[in-house]
């Protein structure tokens, strides 16, 4: 564990990370998942503390966070890429 | 766990020993204000409401302004009135007196013939109040006797990762010792109300969390809002939060584990211990004002975008997450929670942390906020 | 500038109040008259004459603001 991590995965279930500074692209983006220490290639400039997905995330599949449904895509979303209000949505409501 | 505070002859403990010189209406801001700037240790505020409203909402700015003279922080009140206005004092001072029996004095500047005499006049009430005031000695109580409000405003992702979950901490640790803590910002519960209901107490209380989160986007809804397109915020958006709903999960952390006892209307006060949520807006100078008409005796509000907010009665404790905005803004924000999330520190160790803190400033220590001596409005709603 | 019809609430309140016009009320003075004495001082005013008003600093607290429905 000699790399510091520069993203955060909140809970195990979740499918995007958040970056605890900002990240070029190409660079690595180093995060814990239980006792590992996980590397992705980041595909886009990440501005501090916004959200990057750790999978490929298909138009209208569920974002999680928290362990928690956050939104939902709105166009496909790459491993490695910025998850935001461009790509995703707040879940629809069924009420 | 123990504090120094001032025990009211209401039997309310409060943490400061405020004269609060309090206008019933806008057109007695302005002789508020000169009455309490020529007493550095008087405390007024802005009301911009008391006349020309209807039914409805002049029994919000009573139930709000009330509040403010019955909360513990308070040692008494001197109110001017115009004469002349909706909330006319002779309501207020009943008002008042069903939730206190502190002191309380009126003026009223039509019938003191003008400004200048009722400043005068004004001064020399207050005055008095604070040499009264000045006798009180603070004494010994337990913990059990705080109730702590939590608010967060110009959130960003550090607020949801890290400032949030460590009061929540706090907020678990103050109700395992007996004390309350209050939290509120129905519209920043939107989306994450079905995990808020699951830590009900009862039954009533998760229905009523639906409740006041429904009502809240339905009633915006008809004037136009559609919440899940206006929030999150652009500072909010900008700090890294996409969805309301990312929003509100990292917002509920403030509120700890432990269950929901109470849901309480807008500026009413509990006499239950444990966690309870009151139904306010999320607009931050308003919910931290119902908070503290509500009886909070101190308020601690995470912040990862930085707020410089404080409030005329109650001491509000800023904390961020987030390194940058603290450097940026560390005249205005008390706590700086960064390594946690730089994992140089747990949750749990900062959180305990922050208790024996908050207990310092129960005690008397000032926060920012308090030492600049700001002046807030009141925003009613 | 603050006016009034009210003689008792002019003497009252004289430190807050500009202008008493109680003696149209008594019919000492026709309001023609006066209103052409109060155009003149409107004059006045606009020329850096301060009112009662502005002679205090009032103002820091006095704004208020309309809403079409409750906080968001």
């Amino acid at each position: 564990m000699d790399k510091k991590i520069n993203a955060i995965l909140i809970h195990h279930n979740d499918n995007v990370i958040t970056a605890i500074e900002s990240l070029q692209t190409g660079s690595v983006a180093r995060y814990q998942d239980d006792q590992e220490i996980v590397e992705i290639v980041v595909t886009e400039e990440i501005p501090k503390f916004h959200k990057i997905a750790v999978v490929d995330i298909q138009e209208s599949e569920s974002v999680y966070k928290y362990g928690q449904l956050i939104g939902e895509a709105i166009k496909t979303i790459s491993k490695g890429s910025h998850v935001h209000d461009h790509n995703i949505a707040s879940p629809k409501r069924t009420s | 766990m123990k504090f120094h505070g001032y025990k009211r002859i209401d039997g309310k403990i409060g943490v400061r020993n405020h004269t609060l010189i309090l206008p019933t209406v806008a057109c007695a801001n302005e002789t508020c204000r000169i009455i309490a700037e020529n007493l550095p240790e008087a405390v007024s505020l802005v009301n911009q409401n008391g006349c020309g409203e209807v039914e409805g909402n002049r029994q919000i700015t009573q139930k709000v302004l009330s509040g403010l003279a019955a909360n513990p922080n308070v040692f008494g009140t001197l109110m001017i009135g115009l004469g002349c206005e909706l909330n006319q004092a002779e309501e207020m001072s009943r008002i008042i007196r069903s939730k206190t029996n502190k002191p309380l004095e009126v003026l009223l500047i039509q019938e003191e013939g003008g400004t200048l005499n009722t400043i005068n006049k004004g001064i020399r009430i207050a005055q008095d109040l604070i040499r009264q005031a000045s006798s009180c000695q603070r004494e010994l109580f337990d913990i059990s006797h705080l109730t702590v409000g939590v608010e967060c405003g110009g959130s960003d992702s550090t607020s949801g990762l890290v400032a949030n979950p460590v009061i929540g901490r706090v907020s678990d640790l103050l109700i395992d010792l007996g004390g309350t803590v209050m939290f509120s910002e129905t519209t920043e519960i939107i989306g994450a109300e079905h995990l808020l209901a699951q830590r009900a107490a009862s039954p009533e209380v998760s229905n009523k969390i639906f409740e006041i989160v429904n009502r809240r986007e339905s009633y915006l809804r008809g004037v136009g809002e559609d919440l899940r397109s206006g929030q999150p915020s652009p500072g909010n958006k900008a700090g890294g939060l996409s969805t309301i709903e990312e929003k509100s999960l990292g917002c509920i952390h403030k509120g700890g584990t432990r269950p929901i006892m109470e849901i309480l209307d807008y500026a009413s006060d509990t006499k239950k211990k444990g966690l309870v949520i009151m139904d306010t807006p999320g607009y931050d100078v308003l919910s931290v004002t119902a908070k503290v008409a509500g009886g909070c005796q101190l308020i601690i509000f995470t912040t990862g975008r930085g707020n410089p907010i404080g409030n005329p009665i109650a001491p509000v404790v800023k904390v961020t997450a987030n390194k940058d905005t603290f450097n940026k803004m560390k005249d205005n924000i008390d706590l700086d929670f960064s390594e946690v999330l730089e994992g140089v520190r747990s949750i749990e160790e900062v959180g305990n942390e922050v208790l024996e803190e908050i207990v310092r400033i129960a005690n008397g220590k000032r926060t920012k906020a308090e030492v600049y001596g700001q002046r807030l409005q009141v925003g009613a709603s | 500038m603050k006016v009034t019809a009210n003689k008792d609430t002019f003497k009252k309140m004289e430190d807050n109040i500009d202008l008493d016009f109680s003696e149209v009320l008594e019919g000492v003075r026709s309001i023609d008259e006066v209103g052409n004495e109060v155009l003149e001082e409107i004059v006045r005013i606009a020329n850096g004459k301060r009112t009662k008003a502005e002679v205090y600093g009032f103002g820091f607290t006095e704004t208020v603001m309309s809403r079409i429905c409750d906080y968001v």
